[in-house]
């Protein structure tokens, strides 16, 4: 069964290219704006795995991956920041919200499909 | 000098830097969509030129060529078989002339009987002149043995006409069994070397094509990598646009700053605060220009990056179409000559064999008529054999009529020794005749015989080959066909792929256009930072330089924007290398990244 990826950022064109990685590699992709966007469309979504920014209007990723890890359906579903940000509090402030990996843009797209192979199997 | 110009210089500034980036997005999101149609053109034209391998390569090529080396092996056995039938028949063919032509001897000596019986015919009429009584009886003798004579020179000759017509026939059928000998061995070589220059390309173009695979995977992932590359290099627009936005914030806290002071005339003497706020300002717009160069250089030279990594795979597809020419042939060679050429090659060397059995059929109606002059040959040996009695019963007959006439007929008595010897002579000169003539005859039939296996088990070889050989050919063809339209498509394909890309490459002008903008704005930036610098010293400069970073410094995100902003506020050290994206110097040790075999940019929590 092909596995679920939401990807979440203001960036049409990271979505575009995270989506356009996502999909060429078999997976099936759910694109939200923010945060906010990103928790109305991942209710029975079957989304198995999030990407996402971390600076996002209405809700940035930390509020994001907050808000996530309080359903219980996707308290341990894998969350990945893909985001500019590269100073190590935010990383250890991602962390501590739930985030299961960092990655910093820009990414190589078999950099991400790689960690989306480890986290998801 | 007002400090509200300046406030209102930056307040500009503000609104330039942050119409910057604006409208760039469109032009990203255009050159997204193409590379998704790209990546999956090529993705198509991956999965024919595999299948384009994949004949070549494929079992049934395999079959095809083996099937070849069989239709091989029956040609060289179907010219080891004629070479043995056609000697045979030469050989018969030969035992044929060679005794027709020792019926000639026995031949001779009949004409030697005749020319005796001519004389005893002579000798007995002048005997019989000297013996006045039973003249009669001997006149009649006499008029018998000539009578004979003529007989057996007229049946001698008739004999020796058709051994001659005989011999004559046997020589042409000789040279027509020759001609077609030869012939036929010329057709079996022309289809044995068609054959094996027919396997020899195909197991040439088999081999090809496992070395070309390897070429064309190569090539594709080269492609993979550059439609990669260009998947990295479009992150580059929101790195950029984040960059700018962070500019566009500093300008615009620092106008806010600006705001309250921005009261009242100023005089060469401005008043420490502001003096300082000014020097403050100055050294934001260094850092924000320095900051707005680097996003530009950075921007500039992604979008490069991205049109030369299209402009590569227009490359590399047009290098997977000469990996597909090197496997096919030139696209001349494939779609006008190569198959249709064993096509016509095929059908000349059919063509040639059906004349060869046909040229088998006309020897054997030529056997036909060799038999019919032996039997000939054979009734008038028949009647010779009756004449040979007559001269018997001639020569009793005047040994009896000696007799009566007594010691007047003893000339006579001798004469009829003579008819009876020549009587003996033409016995066995009948019986050497019949004995060769028999020969001839066994000879013949064998020859025909030979000939009418050779004729049936050549028809049925022939028959063969022209079926397996049209099999093998509609086969070809079905995969030539194949790959016609294969190599036709990926040709297509892959021209309308590089137009696609060349047309993107074409309309991508957002590079230009955002340097330019950029080149204005720092203009502006340069002017703003010139007139402050009119209203303040060096060392208020020196104070502000130290006192405004910090702030300025907290508004990164970026590892990028703190390098560049240690490379004004710290100018001694280089803290980038030459390509301005490689790893922070060591005095930004808090943004180590932990480097697994994910990349120095992952880290996996």
């Amino acid at each position: 069964m092909t596995k679920r990826i939401m990807t979440v950022d203001d960036s049409v064109s990271v979505r575009q290219m995270v989506s356009f990685t996502l999909k060429n590699a078999g997976y099936e992709t759910v694109e939200a704006c923010d945060g906010s966007d990103a928790l109305t469309k991942l209710n029975g979504s079957g989304v198995q795995m999030i990407v996402t920014d971390l600076n996002m209007p209405n809700l940035d990723g930390i509020g994001l991956i907050r808000e996530v890890r309080t359903k219980p359906e996707y308290k341990f579903i894998p969350i990945i920041m893909l985001t500019t940000e590269s100073q190590e509090n935010k990383k250890q402030e991602g962390k501590s919200a739930g985030a299961t990996g960092w990655i910093v843009k820009p990414f190589k797209p078999e950099q991400l499909l790689a960690v989306i192979k480890k986290v998801l199997g | 000098m007002m400090i509200d110009d300046i406030k209102n210089g930056i307040a500009r500034l503000t609104g330039i830097v942050g119409g910057l980036i604006g409208g760039t997005e469109d032009q990203f999101l255009y050159i997204g969509s193409r590379l998704n149609e790209v990546y999956n053109e090529v993705e198509s034209i991956s999965r024919q030129a595999s299948s384009l391998v994949g004949i070549l390569e494929s079992s049934a090529m395999k079959k095809t060529i083996g099937q070849f080396y069989e239709v091989l092996d029956r040609m060289d056995r179907h010219i080891r078989s004629s070479d043995t039938k056609f000697n045979n028949g030469m050989d018969a063919l030969k035992e044929v002339r060679d005794v027709v032509s020792h019926v000639g001897n026995p031949l001779a000596n009949f004409r030697k009987i005749v020319k005796k019986l001519k004389i005893l015919s002579i000798s007995t009429k002048i005997e019989s002149a000297q013996l006045k009584h039973m003249e009669i009886d001997f006149v009649n003798l006499a008029g018998d043995v000539e009578q004979l004579s003529a007989l057996i020179h007229e049946k001698s000759t008739s004999i020796d006409n058709h051994r001659r017509s005989l011999v004559s026939l046997v020589q042409q059928t000789l040279a027509k069994v020759i001609g077609i000998n030869e012939k036929s061995k010329w057709y079996v070589n022309e289809v044995l070397g068609n054959i094996k220059s027919s396997i020899n390309l195909l197991e040439n173009k088999q081999e090809l094509s496992f070395n070309v695979a390897d070429s064309m995977l190569a090539r594709f992932n080269a492609t993979s990598k550059r439609v990669g590359e260009v998947v990295m290099e479009m992150q580059f627009h929101d790195i950029t646009r984040q960059q700018v936005e962070h500019i566009r914030d500093v300008m615009d806290t620092m106008e806010k700053k600006l705001d309250p002071m921005a009261t009242g005339p100023d005089g060469a003497d401005i008043g420490e605060e502001k003096t300082s706020l000014m020097a403050e300002a100055a050294i934001a717009c260094e850092l924000q220009k320095a900051q707005l160069v680097d996003a530009r250089d950075k921007f500039v030279r992604a979008i490069i990056a991205i049109m030369d990594n299209l402009k590569g795979v227009v490359i590399n597809v047009f290098k997977i179409i000469d990996d597909v020419q090197k496997i096919t042939g030139t696209t001349d060679i494939i779609s006008a000559n190569f198959f249709s050429n064993i096509e016509s090659e095929t059908a000349s060397v059919i063509e040639k064999l059906e004349e060869g059995t046909l040229a088998s059929r006309e020897l054997s109606e030529a056997m036909g008529g060799l038999s019919t002059s032996v039997s000939t040959i054979s009734g008038l040996v028949d009647d010779i054999e009756e004449i040979g009695e007559e001269i018997e019963l001639i020569a009793v007959n005047a040994r009896v009529k000696a007799a009566h006439t007594g010691s007047e007929g003893a000339p006579l008595g001798v004469i009829a020794e003579a008819i009876q010897h020549l009587s003996i002579d033409a016995t066995s000169q009948k019986t050497t005749i019949s004995e060769l003539l028999r020969r001839v005859i066994a000879a013949t039939e064998d020859l025909h015989m030979v000939m009418a296996e050779n004729i049936s088990g050549g028809v049925s070889d022939t028959g063969n080959i022209i079926e397996e050989l049209a099999i093998l050919l509609t086969e070809l063809k079905a995969m030539n066909d194949e790959v016609i339209t294969l190599v036709s498509e990926i040709e297509t394909k892959s021209r309308g792929l590089s137009d696609v890309i060349e047309n993107t490459i074409l309309d991508i002008t957002v590079h230009n256009d955002f340097a330019c903008d950029v080149d204005a704005a720092s203009v502006y930036f340069d002017d703003v930072i010139s007139k402050i610098k009119e209203m303040v010293s060096e060392d208020d400069l020196k104070k502000a330089r130290g006192l405004s970073l910090k702030y300025i410094e907290k508004n990164y995100t970026m590892q990028r924007e703190r390098i560049v902003h240690q490379s004004i506020a710290a100018p001694n050290v280089i803290p980038f290398d030459s390509h301005g994206r490689g790893k922070a110097a060591s005095a930004i040790s808090e943004d180590a990244i932990e480097s697994d075999e994910l990349g120095d940019n992952v880290e996996l929590f």
